[in-house]
């Protein structure tokens, strides 16, 4: 994969659009997920994912390999994230209240290829839980808990250390359990 | 070990717990500390919550399809842009050189630093066509043509040569200096004016300078300008003075002495002239003592011997004048006084004509501009070697660095 995704690379560092489209399409899914995750809303979910997308393909000629391309590809897309939201401002999560005025929803079921019918609203309300999260104990938590990564992979991420990767994901961990232990009536915690 | 550090070591494994890297021992601690702890199993229970749906729980999520096309849209405009702006350097970098390298020629001309256009004559060379003119007095040779039995050059100066022929062998007659001869001198000088008749009263006044006279005046115009032969007679031993003088007069173009043997033109006129006088009185003396039948053809001999001896005065006295008097004739050449009304040009015309200008110019300048190239090029060239090695030992210098410090922290 690593040398499919360089041979992509190098074709789309020629101007081939359609190479860093079919380099893209690999990742694009998993990188507006994680712009999901962190961002109020999926306008700038959105927002976020086309200015990560033109930044990637602007650095594009700075990649030199280091890491893996999707590693590098996640840090644009997660510094971009950060970026927006520092820009608005949003130091804290916004509150579920208002969240659920405006309709969002991170399971974003319009687009839903399975349906957990049992634990669908259990898994809505971890998403809430998520948001509530501070900006950068959640994108740890995200890239660790949601999309799986390792923990070095989340240190280059992140632009940061194993060790403060590890401590953000453990108080952002710590900080679910209490969010879900507050309120189990109102999560509907079941099958525990 | 107390509860309080067993429910605290409980903690400090759940995030291993999550993870799913616990030890067998440590999970069996866990498990057993579950059972007896119910904040603990309760922690568990939460941990299993997130090991079990928070992972995957967006693998379902795609992108809509207006936020695709609007990424690709993005990247396709940067892949526009990023083209247009190489252009955009690659022209403005031209532009930038073109004008860099137009400043130098400007300046390299103005200086006159650039190699010239043609090659400069030699020192001390004369020009192709030499118009020596009688003017220069100093320089200038004139031929005294002569009769055939006689050749002689003299320079203006005064200093004269003799060289005498007479068909091919020395006369007697006629060997020795020119001035003991009788000698009739003339001259023709042609002068181009710009004023024809002031250089006409210019002669009139030399000539009474050097009292002598003018003979003849002849003028005729055409549509060249004017034209005036004046015929001064000025006295012998002048001519060459009054030649002098003439060549201040307008601007010489010719100048030409004659002399010519008296003897030959007026062949031996004395003699004849008192022969027919001799005959005369013999004549008359036969007419006093002649009958009426001679007397007749005496008278109409007579006659004729007086006539001839009229005819023969008047060459002699024709012959002393030309003794005494050179003859100079001057011709006065007046330069064409052009009067030429200049055509105007259309505006067709003009304008061609200004555009092929502007093109000259600027193939003239594009030409030095080349010049420039090869004069600057050396310069360039070595400042650019020089570039090099100090970029390149820079770089060496730095990547040396950069491995002593990559030893150096391993």
């Amino acid at each position: 994969m690593q040398r499919d995704d360089d041979r992509l690379v190098d074709a789309a560092l020629g101007g081939d659009m359609r190479a860093f489209e079919l380099l893209m399409e690999k990742h694009e899914s998993k990188m507006y997920a994680v712009a999901l995750r962190m961002c109020a809303n999926r306008e700038d979910a959105q927002d976020c994912l086309q200015d990560a997308m033109l930044r990637i393909y602007k650095a594009l000629p700075s990649f030199k390999g280091q890491s893996s391309f999707s590693t590098w590809a996640y840090r644009i897309t997660m510094n971009t994230c950060l970026d927006e939201l520092r820009r608005k401002k949003v130091r804290q999560a916004a509150s579920l209240d208002q969240m659920l005025e405006v309709g969002w929803s991170p399971v974003d079921e319009e687009n839903s290829t399975e349906r957990h019918v049992d634990n669908q609203e259990l898994k809505r309300n971890l998403s809430k839980a998520i948001q509530t999260l501070p900006e950068e104990m959640r994108a740890a938590v995200v890239l660790r808990d949601v999309q799986g990564f390792s923990y070095d992979e989340i240190a280059s991420m992140l632009s940061t250390n194993v060790g403060t990767v590890k401590s953000r994901i453990s108080r952002g961990r710590e900080k679910l359990r209490e969010i879900l232990s507050k309120d189990r009536e109102l999560f509907g915690i079941s099958g525990v | 070990m107390s509860d309080e550090m067993m429910c605290q070591k409980f903690r400090e494994l759940i995030d291993d717990y999550i993870d799913d890297v616990l030890s067998y021992e440590d999970r069996a601690f866990m498990k057993a500390h579950a059972e007896k702890c119910e904040n603990c199993a309760e922690e568990m229970r939460l941990a299993d919550i997130i090991k079990n749906e928070v992972k995957g729980m967006d693998n379902h999520i795609a992108v809509p399809l207006e936020a695709q096309a609007a990424w690709r849209s993005a990247v396709r405009k940067e892949i526009r842009n990023k083209k247009l702006k190489k252009a955009y350097k690659a022209v403005g970098s031209i532009a930038a050189a073109f004008v860099v390298l137009a400043g130098a020629t400007f300046a390299m001309r103005s200086t006159g630093a650039l190699p010239p256009k043609f090659e400069k004559a030699p020192e001390n060379s004369e020009p192709a066509m030499v118009m020596k003119l009688a003017a220069d007095t100093d320089m200038a040779v004139q031929t005294y043509q002569t009769s055939e039995s006689m050749r002689r050059s003299r320079s203006i100066n005064g200093e004269s040569e003799i060289v005498i022929e007479a068909d091919g062998e020395t006369d007697d007659r006629i060997v020795g200096s020119l001035d003991d001869a009788d000698i009739i001198k003339s001259a023709e000088i042609v002068t181009e004016t710009e004023n024809i008749d002031m250089d006409i009263q210019a002669v009139y006044d030399l000539t009474e300078e050097y009292e002598g006279y003018v003979s003849e005046e002849i003028r005729d115009f055409s549509s060249f300008g004017g034209h005036a032969d004046i015929v001064s007679r000025i006295p012998q031993d002048q001519i060459d003075d009054y030649i002098q003088a003439a060549e201040n007069i307008g601007t010489i173009v010719s100048v030409s002495k004659f002399s010519q043997n008296a003897e030959e033109i007026y062949y031996d006129i004395d003699n004849r002239l008192e022969s027919k006088k001799l005959l005369a009185e013999e004549i008359n003396r036969a007419i006093a003592q002649a009958d009426e039948e001679t007397l007749l053809t005496l008278n109409d001999e007579i006659n004729q011997v007086y006539e001839e001896i009229d005819a023969l005065i008047r060459i002699a006295n024709t012959r002393d004048n030309d003794l005494m008097y050179a003859r100079v004739k001057i011709s006065l050449i007046e330069k064409a006084a052009a009067v030429v009304t200049p055509s105007e040009y259309s505006l067709k015309e003009r304008t061609a004509s200004g555009f092929m200008q502007s093109l000259g110019a600027i193939g003239d300048f594009l030409m030095d501009m080349a010049v420039a190239v090869s004069v600057i090029a050396p310069v360039v060239l070595l400042l650019a070697a020089c570039a090099l090695i100090v970029f390149f030992t820079a770089k060496s210098v730095k990547k040396k660095k950069k491995k002593k410090k990559e030893d150096s922290d391993e």
